[in-house]
């Protein structure tokens, strides 16, 4: 049996946590606080480590989950979730443009730590206010040749969709 | 004057480093990983200790409780150069302490567990 290790980051509050916990066939393993900054109280909860889920696609092929945290000061975190990895995802909230420069810079991080390949997910696209993939990949000034995907990350379907996007373009790599 | 809240934690720390030499610095951190009070070196980067200190005691809280150990009591690290040790204080944050590698642990943990009680009515 195959097992590939996906790394899902992206910013604070971009739905990480959610994207996992949708898709994920064992109980997953997160390490939420509560947030104490009242300035950041967009919602109660927090990432501090890490997420973990588990996802069989079939027989022989299993996808292992590691989600970060967004704040940059559990950057620490990042590297050490990033080692082994054969591709990523970055979530991106396409209601908050605010936090687009931020999903570009994790972005970078993340090429920088090594060379797979990664989607990004336009995440939230069931808010009125979403901005649609292509504007965002113009604000992001996401590679043409790199999948960028409308996603809601409560819906398991539109999960499913992009770790098997990125799952296609892993193992396109692979053979080429 | 009354002292704010912080001074009274920042007084609580520097108490802890006093009766137990081997306490060597120590801070208070929210569970989400940002400094409350701290009696720390001047070379350590608070920020990421704090966020660090949240990080390792909610995977141990994780472990403790995946592999049957119960509700966490405390974090344990021990490198060549001494210990670090995290301990929660209430549900709201943490206490982290680097001691001495030859530190006396059981007087440490004793005036840990002291310290946490004072700080978590502090907060």
């Amino acid at each position: 049996m195959q097992t590939v290790k996906m790394v899902i980051t992206g910013p604070f509050n971009s739905g990480k946590t959610e994207f996992i916990r949708s898709i994920s066939e064992i109980d997953v393993v997160s390490t939420e606080r509560k947030i104490s900054d009242p300035t950041s109280r967009q919602k109660k909860e927090t990432t501090v480590a890490m997420d973990f889920g588990r996802i069989t696609v079939d027989n022989d092929l299993v996808l292992y989950l590691f989600g970060t945290p967004g704040q940059k000061r559990f950057d620490f975190m990042w590297e050490i979730l990033s080692e082994g990895m054969l591709g990523f995802v970055v979530l991106v909230d396409s209601v908050r443009p605010e936090t687009f420069r931020e999903a570009r810079r994790i972005l970078d991080v993340f090429r920088g730590y090594a060379t797979t390949p990664y989607v990004v997910a336009a995440n939230k696209q069931d808010l009125e206010d979403a901005w649609p993939a292509d504007d965002l990949r113009i604000a992001l000034k996401v590679d043409p040749n790199i999948k960028l995907l409308p996603c809601v990350a409560t819906n398991k379907e539109s999960v499913k969709r992009v770790l098997l996007e990125l799952l296609y373009t892993i193992l396109e790599t692979a053979s080429d | 004057m009354a002292r704010s809240r912080t001074e009274q934690m920042i007084a609580r720390l520097k108490d802890l480093q006093m009766g137990t030499p081997d306490i060597e610095a120590s801070a208070v951190v929210s569970v989400d990983g940002l400094i409350m009070a701290s009696a720390l070196p001047p070379d350590v980067e608070e920020d990421r200790v704090s966020a660090m200190s949240a990080a390792m005691l909610s995977l141990g809280e994780r472990i403790a409780s995946e592999l049957g150990r119960g509700v966490l009591d405390q974090v344990y690290v021990r490198g060549a150069n001494g210990y670090v040790i995290l301990a929660s204080v209430g549900e709201e944050a943490v206490l982290t302490v680097l001691a001495r590698k030859d530190a006396k642990l059981g007087l440490v943990f004793l005036d840990m567990r002291r310290a946490a009680e004072d700080l978590g009515r502090l907060i």
